[in-house]
């Protein structure tokens, strides 16, 4: 969008909706990223005697080398735009000042083990009780009741149970994960999503309501395939690499460069003929035996090897430009530092600058897609831990300054 | 009407294969009215399967029937021109357009947002396509598989699993991992526009791509590099593997970063002579002996029972859960007692037993009303209203 086309954004999409977010680590963060980026105020419960793990673990160093809770990269990088109170949720006086936000809040979420907000003093029922249309999004490993309900577990755990590692990996390997947290911020969409449709009833009937995500279950939402194949036919969807039954040839081809692969998928017989002339008609495309689908599966290594020898001689860019430009899907493989320079994921928009008080300026992930009507999304800074803690007891909860200082002495806020 | 969080929506779906009818099956069942718009010949995902019994039927994929159900089927030729002439029609009259046709396509059959707007000030348009519709790869073609593979995603799969750079190239999540994304995306994005809407009466276009949908979930990464770039993970195994061998299966058991759950872990496994190292002992000294450790440990595993493992390492509060396989999932007790798997009867499948929903809501279920259209049912019901 040219600058002027729009006129200035008077509101969000979300403007006055207010969310007490008590989840952590990064599924429930990610979904309330999406709420907090586009006008939702929300505001984090978080604790110094218990931090959210994405501050303490992994690597929380500025560029100067000084390590700190306010520091984390995987914190930083998944909660922009959103405000933080510490409260000791061990202490009964802070379970109601968590109950008096409650009160000026649409939305709760959180993602503790089952059971753990009921044990606080915090379930739905509770709160229903103090806010009669309160929305609330719990999300678990394996849901809020069943008797596996107290299994422990991170979403790269968590999508064993679901079933998909058993159908992803090499031919005649064992079974394997997919990269690192996808599970949890796969999870963290269809929270955002599950979250924005109650909403939306709400504000139509005046209901709240309970939204309750289990993590395996919407891991094996999105394998429907495999599910059905069992349940019509008895069949285990084997685990077959990059190849799949209706394409073929389908992989990754190394490509010039040190561990460079570029990726191509075939389907059928125009997109064969297309894929030998991107090539410049090598006399082995027209190989007979390729000619047909079963015949490309059936020797598929042997396209295989002629492939890689047209790939070596390029870049894993160079190779899918040609492929594309004679309508066949192929990409380059990226790790991280190539997509980061990606020019279609920055033509995108893909990442954004923002400027945190302690680590200073930084490039991370934006939210993906684009809005017409909301040109200019304004990506806000995560906040300190306890940031905020005299700021909403005092203006949303209405505290004294003197009621806030011994709240703080108490250790209820620390 | 049901009574669903969305029932008072409607849409009219212009897509194919998995992403955009994902994105129109979570409106779906919340209540949405979606009319599906297929071609003469049907949506695509009626010849993907599975069959039953492996013959192949139009009214019998199950993939079809997974994504369509609750969903009104009408066919039209999108490049005839009266059949635009339909299509505009409807689309002056519903809430949401999800349409998966490629930049160039919507040019040429005056399917831009520009064109449609006039039609329609409140339509929300969600445009899902391969790399979004602008930028210098706007007109390239993806599946799934190559989508994934750019992400940057395909570099980390399979995950802390890697030891041979060339033996083990990235590889492909099982089934179609960018299109489900790309629909759950593409569907939160939408409610976004709803609320905007909202506000102000105005629609608006949104561009929502696979490519993003999935470069998103590898943003960790992009912190990572942002403070230390010599930090970001590489692709050949470094520190512990998520999924570990037993005697009768795998699981994914990471028993050894926390104190507490390693000193679970001894206690479990008896206190065994190899776990009594010092340098275990701390978080970091099991790290810097991760290869040791994690070798030790399997061969202790693998005189283990996967399941046994997992009740045990469950009830001590230790993260492991078995890799199952969908025999293990059906019969699942914790997914029977939630009664996850769904059955629904179709008129020429028979009845299927397939995913639930993946959230679960107090007031408004998303619910399978109505099974998955026959090609065309609705052409009637729906054409002639306009006519």
């Amino acid at each position: 969008m040219s600058a002027g086309q729009h006129a200035p954004l008077q509101y969000t999409p979300l403007n006055g909706v207010r969310i007490t977010d008590i989840g952590w680590v990064l599924a429930v963060p990610h979904a309330t990223s999406w709420l907090a980026t586009f006008g939702a105020d929300v505001i984090r419960v978080e604790s110094t005697v218990r931090p959210d793990i994405t501050r303490m673990g992994g690597l929380r160093n500025g560029a100067d080398g000084i390590n700190g809770i306010n520091r984390a990269s995987m914190y930083n990088g998944v909660n922009f735009g959103k405000r933080c109170v510490t409260i000791d949720l061990t202490q009964p006086r802070g379970i109601e000042l968590v109950k008096d936000m409650v009160r000026q809040s649409d939305i709760v979420t959180e993602n503790f083990a089952a059971g753990v907000m009921e044990r606080m003093g915090l379930g739905y029922e509770v709160l229903r009780e103090i806010k009669p249309d309160i929305i609330m999004l719990s999300g678990s490993p394996l849901g809020q009741d069943g008797p596996d309900k107290d299994a422990t577990g991170f979403g790269p755990n968590t999508q064993a149970y679901a079933g998909l590692p058993h159908i992803t990996g090499y031919e005649g390997g064992m079974p394997t994960g997919l990269g690192r947290d996808y599970p949890d911020f796969m999870i963290g969409i269809h929270m955002a999503f599950a979250v924005l449709a109650a909403l939306h009833h709400r504000n139509r009937t005046g209901e709240g309501q309970w939204i309750e995500i289990a993590m395996a279950e919407t891991v094996t939402s999105t394998i429907p395939e495999a599910v059905l194949d069992y349940t019509m036919n008895r069949r285990e969807t084997p685990r077959r690499g990059n190849r799949h039954p209706h394409f073929a040839p389908r992989g990754v081809y190394r490509s010039a460069g040190d561990d460079r692969w570029v990726a191509i998928s075939v389907e059928g017989d125009e997109q064969w003929r297309a894929f030998g002339e991107a090539l410049g008609s090598p006399d082995w495309a027209a190989d007979p035996r390729f000619a047909t689908h079963e015949g490309r599966q059936a020797h598929h290594d042997a396209i295989d090897e002629q492939i890689t020898a047209w790939t070596r001689e390029r870049s894993h860019y160079e190779a899918a430009q040609q492929l594309q430009a004679h309508g066949v899907p192929s990409a380059p493989v990226l790790d991280t530092f190539e997509t980061l320079e990606d020019p279609q994921l920055n033509a995108l928009g893909a990442f954004v600058e923002t400027v945190h008080p302690e680590v200073g300026k930084r490039r991370l992930a934006g939210l993906p897609g684009r809005f017409s009507a909301i040109p200019d999304v304004e990506y806000g800074v995560a906040p300190l831990l306890g940031e905020h803690t005299e700021e909403v007891l005092c203006d949303l909860l209405g505290l004294s300054a003197e009621e806030v200082a011994e709240l703080a002495e108490q250790g209820v806020t620390t | 009407m049901s009574g669903g969080a969305l029932s008072d929506l409607s849409v009219l779906e212009v897509a194919q294969g998995v992403a955009g009818p994902f994105c129109g099956k979570l409106l779906a069942d919340l209540g949405a009215d979606v009319i599906k718009i297929e071609p003469p010949e049907g949506d695509r995902s009626r010849r993907h399967g599975p069959f039953p019994g492996d013959e192949a039927h139009p009214e019998r994929s199950g993939q079809f029937l997974y994504l369509n159900h609750n969903k009104r089927s009408v066919t039209l030729d999108v490049g005839s021109e009266a059949s635009r002439d339909l299509l505009r029609r409807l689309v002056g009259e519903v809430d949401i357009l999800i349409i998966d046709r490629a930049a160039k396509e919507l040019e040429e059959f005056g399917l831009t947002y520009e064109e449609l707007r006039p039609l329609n000030e409140r339509l929300i348009m969600t445009a899902i396509t391969p790399f979004g519709l602008v930028g210098p790869c706007r007109d390239w073609v993806a599946t799934d598989f190559t989508a994934y593979m750019m992400s940057g995603l395909g570099f980390q799969t399979p995950y802390g699993q890697v030891t041979d750079l060339e033996a083990q190239p990235p590889l492909a999540g099982g089934g179609y991992q960018t299109d489900y994304l790309a629909g759950a995306t593409a569907a939160a994005m939408t409610m976004i526009a709803v609320f905007h809407r909202r506000a102000t009466g105005e629609g608006q276009l949104v561009d929502s791509s696979r490519f993003e949908a999935v470069n998103a979930m590898v943003r960790n990464d992009y912190s990572t590099a942002s403070y230390r770039p010599d930090l970001v993970p590489p692709r050949i195994k470094h520190g512990y593997a998520w999924v570990l061998p037993c005697e009768d299966g795998y699981l994914s058991f990471s028993p050894f970063n926390a104190d507490h759950w390693w000193a679970a872990f001894k206690e479990l496994a008896g206190q065994p002579g190899w776990a009594q190292s010092e340098v275990f002992d701390t978080a970091a000294g099991r790290h810097e002996h991760s290869d040791l450790l994690e070798q030790l440990t399997i061969e202790w595993l693998l005189t283990q029972k996967k399941f046994a493992i997992y009740e045990a390492a469950r009830d001590a509060g230790i993260p492991c859960f078995p890799v199952n396989s969908m025999q293990e999932l059906i019969e699942s007790r914790q997914y029977r007692h939630r009664e996850f798997f769904v059955e629904v009867e179709h008129p020429e499948a028979g009845v299927l037993t397939q995913p639930g929903p993946p959230a679960r809501y107090s007031a408004t279920p998303a619910t399978v009303r109505e099974p998955a259209p026959r090609l065309g049912a609705h052409n009637a019901e729906v054409l002639e209203g306009l006519r």
